[in-house]
């Protein structure tokens, strides 16, 4: 999974959630998107979520109990993009 | 009722003494009501980014009058009255979902009335009360009589807030014209007094000489000091009247004698 795509995802998360005043490096890597991290709260989750299915087709279930997992960090979101994403 | 102090905003006109002339000019909106378009709202520095990004046009200018530090928030009950609120989000989702078949949940989290209240409480990290006002035409009417009833239950000091914002084209057809293009937030603090007296006016009624005022125009009144009264209600006839119940009944009684 290259750099440019955790790039782009830092991208969409800032524009979905209108983060204005962050730019995409104001974001790690590996910091957490949720809680004391970046400070997103469950709309945001919900936002990203509807994001995904826009941008990428992706459709994340409520259910899913990978879904923690895939929104805990910019890098994990790109992982879960680039291994699912339509080709 | 007493008048604590008041903080306004609206383009172009942001400062007191901007306030002062415009109601000394005796403007009923001027370009406080704006030309349709929307302006650029206020920068709201004091509000953390994650919270701000989340208030439209009307909620900006609306957050703005509460966190000026010349009128700094003490945890007072909060009414929050709108005609209509921030009806572009309203719209836009109505939009999107006709377009696409699915919404914003996070424009759908923020399309309730108290949302922005709720914003600026988060914001204070404040457990106040929190009142939220929709009242049609009367609104200017309602905001006092809630701010009365509370400070009546025991409240120090009621923060009262109008705010508005330009309507979406689309729905001009529906509204008054000085309502399609307003942009105003207006904050005020009342506390309990015998500056200003809320009361049906009989008078009035009588002589059928009343109309229902704006909160702008109510504005407009309370920094004219010569101004004895406004009518706030075209229907019941309440009015908003300087000096105490006795000296306004003794007025009232004087001109009602002349009128014999």
């Amino acid at each position: 999974m290259s750099d440019n795509l955790i790039q782009e995802i830092k991208a969409f998360i800032i524009e979905s959630l209108d983060l204005e005043d962050l730019a995409p490096e104001d974001i790690e890597d590996d910091a957490p998107l949720f809680g004391d991290g970046l400070g997103l709260d469950s709309i945001d989750s919900l936002e990203l979520g509807v994001g995904l299915q826009k941008r990428y087709s992706l459709k994340i279930s409520a259910e899913n109990e990978e879904t923690r997992k895939i929104f805990s960090s910019a890098r994990a979101l790109a992982d879960y993009v680039a291994a699912h994403r339509a080709l | 009722m007493n008048l604590q102090g008041w903080v306004a905003w609206a383009p172009g006109r942001e400062t007191p003494e901007a306030w002062r002339r415009w109601a000394l000019a005796g403007e009923e909106g001027g370009d406080a009501a704006g030309s349709g378009a929307l302006a650029a709202p206020p920068p709201l520095k004091s509000i953390p980014p994650l919270l701000r990004r989340r208030a439209d046009a009307m909620g900006r200018a609306a957050l703005h009058v509460l966190t000026r530090p010349e009128m700094p928030y003490g945890g007072q009950p909060l009414v929050l009255c709108s005609r209509l609120g921030e009806f572009r989000r309203s719209f836009e989702l109505q939009a999107e979902m006709a377009r696409e078949g699915r919404v914003s949940p996070q424009q759908f989290s923020m399309a309730v009335h108290n949302a922005i209240g709720g914003l600026f409480m988060m914001a204070e990290k404040a457990h106040a009360p929190l009142t939220a006002l929709a009242a049609g035409a009367e609104g200017s009417l309602a905001g006092l009589q809630e701010s009365a009833i509370q400070l009546a239950d025991g409240a120090k000091v009621v923060w009262l807030l109008y705010c508005a914002e330009p309507l979406p084209e689309q729905y001009h057809f529906f509204a008054a014209p000085d309502e399609r293009a307003s942009h105003f937030a207006l904050l005020f603090a009342w506390s309990a007094g015998d500056e200003f007296q809320l009361a049906p006016d009989a008078h009035s009624v009588q002589n059928g000489a009343s109309r229902t005022a704006s909160p702008l125009e109510l504005l407009s009144f309370l920094l004219c000091p010569e101004r004895d009264s406004i009518c706030l209600s075209a229907r019941g006839n309440w009015t908003l009247r300087r000096g105490t119940l006795r000296r306004g009944t003794l007025r009232r009684a004087a001109r009602a004698g002349a009128g014999l």
